[in-house]
């Protein structure tokens, strides 16, 4: 799972006084609410994907309010010191690579300020998308070479919907509508030397896409060819449409998925072992579903199909039955979805026909 | 997605050794062309077939496992398997090993520029034109007999 800024051990953190110059600018951002997120989007939206913010050793962002979900990533390690809007002031130390996510309910947030109490300098940076997170690390043009950046952050609840310009009104109606408050700290932004994402389909052509496209496609012809030998196998020597072919497929899928998650065996080692089981099935079904004595391969085909769908079925909605859903090995990617009563009636009621 | 891919052509390769160089395989290739010279041949064709379509179901064994590891599996995905494994199989060439591996490939290549530069929601398209293109100029697919 996510970390997220609850899992982080505070360096420091106490509940002393905060100065007054502190407490006023506090008061001032409860009046006159400062949407971190919402001037960056405007400004994303003006300038274009990659705005950052420069940070120096000592530099400090005023208070501002988060209201959409975001995740940041330290690019290099630093150390920070924030007010929160409970009253605490703490102290965290950042390592290079590390990430949290934070997320916010319709109405929640986070009002805070950000000083940079290390000794590095930093760019601090915010809003990129997803393929131009790398540009953050990019140093800046110009002299101070060692200047990069502290902090990458993403907005995960504009970036949920891709291809969305990041209006993130349209995402939390009425939660926050904050003036930019000129000459606040968080206002001086900067664009980061990157390119923009590629538009026309002329110049989307590039090598590496090419060589990634040709790479990826022969991987995945290697997986269609093990996906389709059973067909070819069937189908072009024996002259058996096996339609239910992938219903083997997915049943060997599942049994993979089943031995690898609880006994945590490997995947291709489970289905080798349990290729004499399937070899075993196979024979079964031959001989006991196909009219085998018949010479005629005509009535062969007629005979198989109806079997094969009976087949297919009832795979299918055991499969459902038994384990559920959607199964995935990838962490995180693990979504057992209910499936819906009616496509459940409906594959019923064609075994049942079947039967 | 590098080990499923090398596994599959591994279990290709065998396959190709087992159909061409043994006695079993040789039999499985004659039977779909003369079930009476097998008969002469002392091959009995209905155990030969047993065989042959139970081999066809264990390679799908391994493709699942191979299936599961490339991407999220849940049992309706059935209609897209079958639908790229007959286009395979026709572009390929029927009963054609490695005429269905250069299918496969070529399938493969040509719906990941699809994904690529048109988007993947093109891919079946793509791969269905293939298949009318297929039967239309070359029946026989690419290796056919």
């Amino acid at each position: 799972m996510a970390l997220t800024m609850m899992d982080k051990q505070a360096a420091r953190k106490d509940r002393t006084e905060w100065p007054a110059a502190l407490r006023d600018e506090f008061e001032r951002e409860a009046g006159a609410p400062n949407g971190w997120c919402r001037q960056r989007a405007r400004l994303r939206d003006r300038q274009g994907p990659g705005v950052d913010h420069p940070s120096r050793a000592g530099q400090r962002f005023g208070f501002h309010r988060h209201v959409l979900n975001y995740f940041w990533t330290a690019v290099t390690g630093s150390r920070g010191r924030q007010h929160l809007m409970d009253g605490t002031t703490v102290e965290y130390s950042y390592a290079p690579g590390e990430t949290r996510h934070e997320t916010y309910g319709p109405g929640e947030f986070k009002v805070h300020d950000l000083e940079n109490i290390g000794e590095r300098d930093g760019v601090h940076d915010r809003r990129i998308p997803r393929q131009r997170q790398h540009a953050a690390a990019i140093p800046e043009k110009g002299p101070p070479r060692r200047r990069l950046a502290v902090f990458v952050y993403v907005d995960t609840t504009t970036l949920s919907s891709p291809g969305s310009t990041g209006r993130s009104s349209k995402h939390r109606p009425g939660v926050l509508d904050c003036p930019v408050e000129p000459g606040n700290d968080t206002d001086r932004v900067r664009r980061i030397p990157c390119k923009r994402p590629k538009q026309s389909r002329g110049e989307m052509f590039s090598y590496d896409l090419l060589l990634n496209a040709v790479t990826a496609g022969l991987l995945l012809g290697g997986f269609y060819a093990a996906v389709t030998v059973g067909v070819s196998i069937s189908f072009g020597i024996l002259d058996i449409v096996n339609i239910a072919h992938p219903a083997f497929i997915i049943l060997g899928s599942y049994i993979a998925y089943f031995f690898s998650a609880q006994l945590g065996l490997d995947p291709i080692l489970t289905s080798i072992l349990a290729l004499p089981a399937f070899y075993l099935l196979g024979a079964a079904i031959y001989q006991v579903l196909l009219p085998v004595r018949s010479r005629s391969t005509a009535r062969i085909r007629c005979a198989a199909s109806p079997s094969f769908f009976g087949i297919l079925f009832i795979t299918e909605v055991s499969l459902v039955l038994v384990f559920g859903g959607r199964l995935s090995l990838r962490p995180g990617e693990l979504h057992r979805d209910k499936v819906g009563t009616s496509a459940w009636s409906t594959c019923r009621c064609a075994c049942w026909c079947r039967a | 997605m590098l080990v499923p891919c090398l596994m599959s052509l591994l279990m290709l390769a065998a396959l190709q050794w087992f159909l061409t160089r043994t006695f079993t395989g040789r039999a499985i290739m004659a039977v779909s062309q003369d079930q009476l010279a097998l008969q002469l041949m002392a091959a009995d064709p209905i155990r030969i077939k047993r065989i042959a379509f139970a081999i066809s179901i264990a390679t799908a064994s391994l493709a699942g496992a191979f299936l599961i590891i490339i991407q999220p599996v849940e049992p309706s995905i059935g209609g897209n398997i079958l639908a790229a494994c007959f286009a395979i199989c026709v572009l390929g060439g029927l009963g054609s090993l490695p005429g269905m591996l250069l299918g496969a490939v070529l399938l493969g290549i040509i719906e990941s520029f699809t994904a690529t530069f048109y988007g993947p929601s093109w891919a079946p398209a793509v791969s269905f034109g293939l298949l009318l293109l297929t039967l239309g100029v070359r029946p026989s697919g690419l290796m056919g007999r």
